[in-house]
């Protein structure tokens, strides 16, 4: 194998180590990794416990929509019931597919994925644990209060796509709608973090050998997953903050009366929301590909083409947004390119489902409970598929749009595509944390009640769909054939709640949590979460040399358990963990980890305070919020670039390598990327909000300010771009370790207050050729990009304080350093991104 | 274990030519799909949308030939192969609206 780094893969035959390890190194691991003890749980970062805990909180909100679903099964069990009132029965609807969509299906997967991946790769944690741990907290604070809306009756009614002008504050005049606009928007930032965090930890600390061609499948579709996320989330999060402007400071995006159009919401929701069910679906494969393939106790047939289905997957799902909206008068033949895509999306699922049905012909399949849930996903999965492409052709979707078919349609597709998968998981690695794995006599009644109750409840909602019954009704009338098919729908959901009970008793009675004395490998797995682990993940880091390294090195428990492989102790008595590079996984250098601490909990409430504080218009709690949260985020990070004495050490086999370095090749750098192209995201967004308005409603556009006055603003932001450049080459001329002075500080400022001064004539500039944000669509498109901008340039102007703070410390040390890379990169970022959005603006196509 | 499969063994996983080319491949059925849903928008339900959208349909196989010839004509069972099919396959789908209006 051609080397990536210029790491010399002969030393690989090192290991397994032969030499007899120091005394007490492990003892010193478990000290470096011990989990801190009763309230002070509250500050632990470590995968083993977050990751298990939001498991059990995203568990919590399925229980907690589900039991919002049976209250509208009763409801609609008779015609003409009493049981909710309409306006509750609207939030019942919109919270059980919010909570389910938002507060369910991604973080679960996002969970699973923090829990299992830093063992699956051999790595000691996620790189960023703390960032985990924000994730986490902002979810279950936000998810929290969001869900608790229901209970005073504030909780949305809208519907869980929420389009306006139905939510405008014309016909929806109470905060409801800002509850969900405000909560919806900050959990994604939680789904954002988790996914930079995914995508640096797959990249960047897999275990040396494990090449992108031996990944798990699940990492493989963690990866895509993540990425995804970063595409498709900044669509609704600026969704969701142009309706919130429009509600609160009359901005009229979605007004078609002042040149907005309600139809820009659906785009750039669905933009999302349909790619949204793929992100959701391809982890859940993926966790199904671990399990068929243990199952079935064979490799998994077809492992490239599975990885490259889950690609093309990813590729496809983002041109099928606006299959949502053949109902809406879109021109034909776009309907016809967008019912072609929803129709080639089903070759890569396919492909998958064959390489499923491949292994478990391939292999002797064993019945036990995960096998259970792995058939009768595929089954469920492939009915909801099936009327999926049904769906798919616009005139059929014309006949049942809005109908209990759509209903049945995605709830096969969720269900069989995302629930089974994850229960079937919850039975397969629930030996990984609990003392005792979970019973098979109850995971079959699990499974068999679920099943059934599936069938029961969903396959009559085809024939009401097709007998005209719309979704979202709280009652119908008694005679028109919907009786008894209601009342079944009914029924199943019952008896599908009791198969969730079955589980619900299965874990009180067997599941015990434990990071060390676990049930362990119960299915013969071949993977590495199944090697002995504590709190610091593996004893020592394994060389991988296969896709099942149990299956084919027998002994590998064995010698990482003793010390026989990478990174057997801690260099430096701190947490650390092994970064290598991304494509053949090279042993690079050593990155220090972060340990326990308070402030991501804090972050994460004071973040949660800007957004509920905002969602009654208190203005000022919200700002006080702000500072709390910026002053915990600033805390936490100082804590992270410290400078240490030791710049390399001995991984193990006599390899030395450097600890933690910054530049291209740092995982930081990775994670900024990741970052940004959320940022990006969501400016590209916006521009494609400007020009659609543009398309719709030219004749309320104006003429764009002077040229003489764009190209100033040009020059302004090159110059800004070229200070923070600077700053990054006036460090590297100092030697390692040496203080260069404040000029490396002093050029990031110089660049933030040139972006500024930028925005500033920016601002002023639109002013004066007399746009007002309230007046038309071009008003409000242009001042929402200037609006971003300023969040950036804002950011940018604190993060150069930071910087120059820590300068005047002493701790912005030669030839590099992270803080200062990530500040230049921001600010030449801000610029990059400031002068596309204003050229576009005043170029085109108002110029 | 068993034995791999007759696809899982060949060249190494990581033949970066393989994996440009399926990237590739499934970006330009993206570039191709987002350009003939924004004729079909600029020129709804008009002649000169349709004519665009078979324009870029062409123009969409052509860099997919030119991608199947730089990666040696790999064959189907193949990443690069497999990828090239399954963009050639979206992209004609794409094409039938722009055809048949």
């Amino acid at each position: 194998m051609k080397s990536e780094t210029g790491f010399d893969h002969a030393l690989y035959d090192r290991f397994p180590t032969t030499r007899p390890r120091p005394e007490g190194e492990l003892a010193e691991l478990e000290q470096i990794w011990c989990a801190p003890k009763g309230w002070e749980y509250l500050k632990a970062v470590n995968n083993n416990y977050i990751g298990f805990i939001y498991v059990v909180t995203a568990l919590c909100f399925f229980l907690a929509a589900g039991i919002l679903s049976l209250g509208m099964r009763v409801q609609l069990a008779a015609p003409m019931l009493d049981f909710l009132p309409q306006d509750t029965y609207n939030q019942f609807f919109t919270m059980h597919g919010t909570v389910m969509m938002f507060l369910f299906a991604v973080p679960m997967v996002e969970a699973i994925g923090v829990m299992l991946l830093p063992q699956m790769l051999a790595a000691r944690d996620l790189p960023f644990p703390r960032l985990s741990a924000y994730a986490f907290w902002a979810y279950a604070v936000g998810g929290g209060f969001f869900f608790c809306s229901l209970f005073i009756g504030l909780a949305p009614d809208g519907g869980w796509f929420m389009y306006p002008p139905l939510t405008s504050l014309q016909y929806s005049p109470g905060i409801n709608t800002d509850m969900w606009l405000l909560g919806i928007g900050f959990i994604e930032i939680s789904a954002i973090a988790g996914a930079v965090e995914i995508i640096v930890g797959v990249l960047r600390t897999r275990a040396p050998g494990m090449t992108l061609d031996r990944m798990p499948i699940f990492v493989w579709a963690m990866l895509a997953f993540a990425v995804m996320i970063l595409i498709a989330f900044p669509s609704v999060i600026l969704c969701t903050l142009l309706l919130e402007l429009e509600r609160a400071f009359n901005w009229p995006f979605f007004d078609p009366t002042r040149g907005g159009d309600p139809m820009l919401w659906q785009h750039l929701f669905w933009f999302f929301g349909h790619p949204e069910v793929y992100i959701i679906f391809l982890p859940a494969a993926g966790l199904m590909s671990m399990m068929v393939s243990t199952i079935a106790q064979t490799p998994l047939v077809g492992y490239r083409l599975n990885v490259l289905a889950i690609v093309a997957t990813a590729f496809i799902s983002f041109g099928v947004w606006a299959h949502h909206m053949f109902a809406t008068g879109m021109p034909r033949v776009s309907t016809g390119y967008f019912s072609a895509a929803s129709m080639a999306v089903s070759l890569p699922a396919g492909i998958q489902v064959f390489c499923w049905i491949a292994t478990l012909a391939a292999g002797k399949l064993r019945w036990s409970t995960p096998a259970l849930f792995i058939v009768g996903a595929v089954l469920i999965f492939t009915m909801g598929g099936l009327t999926g492409v049904m769906v798919g052709m616009v005139p059929f979707d014309w006949q049942v749009h809005d109908t209990y078919f759509v209903v049945a349609h995605f709830h096969y597709v969720l269900i069989g595509g995302m629930v089974f998968p994850v229960f079937g998981a919850f039975y397969y690695w629930a030996g990984m944390t609990s003392r005792k794995p979970l019973s098979e006599t109850l995971g079959r009644w699990t499974f068999w009640l679920m099943f059934a109750g599936l069938h029961i409840t969903f396959l009559p909602m085809h024939l009401t769909g097709f007998m005209g019954m719309p979704r979202r009704v709280y009652t119908y009338l008694p005679d028109r054939g919907l009786d008894l098919l209601n009342m079944i729908s009914t029924a199943g959901s019952f008896v599908m709640a009791a198969g969730v009970l079955v589980f619900l008793i299965d874990c009180a009675r067997n599941f015990r949590f434990t990071t060390q004395n676990d049930a362990g490998n119960i299915y013969n797995a071949g993977t590495l979460e199944w090697l002995p682990t504590g709190l610091y993940s593996t004893r020592s880091i394994p060389l991988v040399r296969g896709r099942n390294p149990l299956w084919e090195q027998p002994d590998l428990a064995k010698e990482v358990e003793d010390g026989r492989y990478f990174l057997p102790g801690s260099i430096t008595g701190l947490r650390e963990t092994l970064i290598t590079s991304p494509i053949n996984a090279e042993p690079q250098y050593v990155q220090l980890m972060p340990g326990p601490s308070p402030w991501p909990l804090a972050s994460a409430v004071f973040t949660a305070g800007i957004f509920l504080a905002l969602t009654v218009q208190a203005y000022a709690f919200s700002a006080v919020s702000c500072v709390f949260m910026l002053w915990a985020t600033l805390r936490w990070l100082w804590e992270t670039d410290r400078p240490i004495r030791l710049k390399e050490g001995d991984i193990g086999g006599g390899i030395v390598l450097p600890i933690t370095i910054t530049g291209r090749h740092s995982h930081s750098w990775w994670a900024l990327n990741a970052t940004l192209v959320v940022i990006a995201m969501i400016a590209l967004m916006a521009l494609f909000g400007y020009l659609y308005l543009y398309g719709i409603h030219p004749e309320v556009w104006i003429a764009p300010p002077a040229l003489l006055q764009t190209a100033g603003i040009a020059a302004l932001l090159l110059l800004a771009f070229g200070a923070a450049w600077l700053s990054r080459i006036l460090l590297a001329r100092s030697a390692l370790g040496e203080f260069p002075g404040q000029g490396p500080w002093m050029s990031a400022a110089a660049g933030a207050v040139l972006v500024t001064l930028a925005l500033y004539w920016d601002v002023t500039g639109w002013l004066g050729a007399g746009l007002q944000p309230t007046a038309t669509g071009q008003g409000a498109t242009v001042f929402a990009l200037l609006a971003h901008q300023g969040m950036c340039v804002v950011t940018g102007i604190i993060m150069a304080a930071y910087l120059g703070w820590r300068s005047g410390r002493g701790l912005l040390t030669g030839p590099a350093n992270v803080t200062l890379d990530v500040v230049a990169r921001w600010i030449g970022y801000c610029a990059v991104q400031g002068l596309v959005a204003s050229l576009v603006m005043r170029l085109f196509p108002g110029g | 274990m068993d034995e791999p499969l007759d696809f899982e063994r060949g060249a190494p996983f990581i033949n970066r030519i393989d994996w440009f080319t399926a990237i590739a491949a499934l970006a330009v059925w993206f570039a191709h799909f987002m350009a003939v849903w924004c004729a079909s928008v600029i020129w709804p339900d008009q002649a000169a949308g349709r004519i665009v959208g078979v324009a870029l349909t062409i123009a969409a196989f052509g860099a997919l030939y030119w991608l199947r010839r730089r990666a040696g004509k790999p064959p189907l069972h193949n990443v690069a192969g497999l990828g090239l099919a399954i963009a050639a396959v979206a992209i004609a789908f794409s094409c039938v609206p722009a055809l048949i209006g």
